[in-house]
């Protein structure tokens, strides 16, 4: 009888999986996060506002994937473009590669910093911070330009170290694995970026 | 059910466009990059959960007046009396709490960019389990970008959203974290196989490799580094408006620090609150089996008590002032309150969400919770709350109340 059982409900469960797609905890799980997250949600319909927090939230859930993204592609894109030429091939040089995240780290720090605080930098919420501090927003414009030149600066300082220490290496022989600049040759892959 | 021809005729193209998996081609992305982010994301994601939780419970919200959204009853059953000690135990909660947020940005986003190509999976969903998976996906992704576009609006006093903060903020946290745990019991034991290469033919082919991989211009560990490296940067222009002292000038990007911003911030000035400078007059009401009426010189004949304590704001700045007052328990004792009481403080400010507070009576009785007269040995600035304002020991800045004129104790 027991056995009986036993067999009955492994049977019963590897229907439920090939129907369902996964095992009966998963479904658990997902029904228990569906109950918690609708309630936050009927509270949201409760208050004077629902429209605009499910728009926003709605933004919020697109604004990444379906505008930011393709946004910051397309940049990247012509930051490569610029950096390796229109047909650059299958594959470039150390130092074009340097070159192209020696830009591309500054200025992705800069469009963050910018996205992150973008009421103070264009002075939006002037009235209401004045209102509570007592303060203007006038410096963070200056602060944000300072960031960004720190930045560019800053990655360009140390790509020009890395250029003038592999430039000493190439010369003195220490490392044959080092190209410079000048002969930028393709090196071999990192482990890191092995192809499939 | 029968679909229009048109939609038919489309479907039978698909995948098209981003659907199609050759569409992608960073060769930077791999299941195993996605892990290493995950992974580092989710110790960030576990501290902002609980400290925003535990700042919500700061607030005593059980206390008539202190709650700001007074419906979520189904949220009491973790509420307890917030602690007096560690003074600074606010300070590090919201510290936390703001400053991980603001480190948390550019991280997720590289995490968002890495999964890219199966938010376009053709077929969409292959089984109900990943119908709803998905779903619990919408939740995570919208909950996260929604708490930070949310929370880095708020503490730039950016009110364009047009709802109330509190509200959207602690409603969108639940359905974050209802995905946030969803997706953490589903993958986690994946992503930790991942990160040390140990996957088993179950988890199946690494999805996010591009099958027509293009130019390589960064390494996998490069997106890590880049994630890792801004979140540094990002928080490091801005934390030193939480850690205080010389760090407060460095903090370039952050709402109350920098150069030339002031050493302790106002949260509301006098001109706004409409408060005017007390005349002599001024008379603080105490209410308990007893009711008296005081004058600043009588408060300030009183025993004096100093204390160096945090002043911490829910938006995530802090600073430690040198408080001189009264003890509120020895106000209590005046109107023939012994024993501990809770208390309700009002302020002469005529409006506003936080004219009021209540305190439980670990807060009143605390040695250090003051009815404070004087900061740094000098009175109050009239933007600081002269002629009296409360101090709190580990309380949210807010329920510090300025300006005040009325203090009732009840048994």
């Amino acid at each position: 009888m027991r056995e009986r059982l036993k067999h009955l409900s492994v049977r019963g469960r590897a229907e439920f999986n090939s129907k369902y797609g996964s095992n009966p905890a998963h479904l658990i799980l997902l029904i228990i996060a569906a109950v918690v997250a609708g309630y936050a949600v009927i509270q949201w319909l409760h208050a004077p506002t629902p429209v605009r927090l499910l728009v926003w939230f709605a933004a919020a859930l697109i604004g990444h994937d379906l505008i930011a993204a393709p946004l910051y592609i397309g940049v990247d894109k012509l930051l490569i473009r610029a950096v390796a030429g229109a047909d650059p091939g299958p594959v470039i040089s150390r130092w074009r590669r340097a070159a192209i995240n020696h830009l591309r780290f500054p200025l992705f720090v800069s469009v963050v910093t910018f996205v992150m605080w973008y009421p103070l930098i264009l002075r939006r919420s002037d009235a209401a911070y004045f209102r509570a501090s007592g303060q203007h927003q006038d410096r963070y414009l200056g602060n944000w330009m300072l960031v960004v030149a720190g930045l560019f600066i800053g990655s360009l300082i140390i790509f020009l170290v890395r250029l003038a220490l592999a430039a000493g290496q190439s010369r003195t022989g220490a490392s044959p694995r080092e190209t410079t600049p000048l002969e930028s040759s393709p090196t071999p892959r990192e482990p890191g970026t092995s192809q499939p | 059910m029968k679909l229009p021809a048109r939609i038919q005729q489309l479907l039978s193209l698909m995948p098209l466009g981003p659907f199609r998996r050759s569409f992608w081609k960073s060769p930077a992305r791999s299941r195993r990059v996605t892990a290493a982010l995950g992974l580092l994301l989710l110790p960030l994601l576990t501290i902002i959960i609980v400290t925003g939780l535990l700042s919500y419970a700061a607030y005593n919200p059980r206390l008539p007046g202190n709650d700001s959204t007074p419906d979520a009853h189904a949220l009491h059953f973790y509420f307890f009396n917030w602690p007096v000690a560690p003074s600074w135990l606010y300070r590090l909660n919201q510290g936390l709490h703001v400053a991980i947020g603001v480190a948390l940005v550019p991280i997720v986003l590289v995490k968002l960019w890495s999964v890219l190509p199966s938010l376009f999976k053709w077929p969409a969903v292959k089984s109900p389990a990943e119908a709803l998976e998905r779903l619990s996906l919408a939740a995570l992704v919208g909950g996260i970008l929604f708490e930070l576009v949310t929370g880095l609006l708020n503490i730039s006093s950016d009110y364009v959203f047009g709802f109330s903060f509190y509200t959207a903020h602690l409603y969108g946290a639940i359905v974050f974290i209802a995905g946030f745990v969803v997706h953490v019991g589903l993958k986690l034991r994946l992503a930790f196989r991942a990160v040390r290469r140990k996957e088993t033919a179950a988890d199946g082919p690494d999805e996010l490799l591009a099958p027509e991989p293009g130019l390589t211009t960064i390494s996998r560990r490069g997106i890590v580094a880049v994630a890792g490296g801004s979140s540094l940067i990002v928080v490091g222009l801005y934390a030193g408006q939480t850690i205080g002292g010389p760090f407060r000038k460095t903090a370039l990007l952050s709402p109350r620090g920098g150069p030339g911003a002031p050493g302790f911030p106002i949260n509301r000035t006098a001109r706004t609150a409409g408060v005017e400078h007390a005349s002599d007059d001024y008379r603080l009401t105490v209410i308990g089996k007893t009711t008296l009426q005081m004058s600043r010189a009588e408060l300030l004949a009183m025993p004096q008590v100093t204390a160096d304590l945090p002043i911490a704001c829910v938006e995530g700045w802090s600073s430690v002032q040198t408080w001189t007052g009264v003890p509120l328990f020895e106000l209590a004792k005046l109107v023939g309150h012994e024993e501990p009481v809770g208390a309700y403080i009002e302020s002469l400010e005529k409006s506003g969400a936080y004219r009021h507070v209540s305190l439980a009576r670990n807060q009143t009785g605390a040695r250090h919770t003051l009815l404070a007269l004087k900061c740094a040995g000098k009175d109050l600035t009239l933007d600081h709350g002269y002629p009296a304002r409360l101090i709190i020991p580990a309380a949210p800045g807010v329920h510090n109340t300025k300006w005040v004129n009325k203090v009732t104790f009840d048994a």
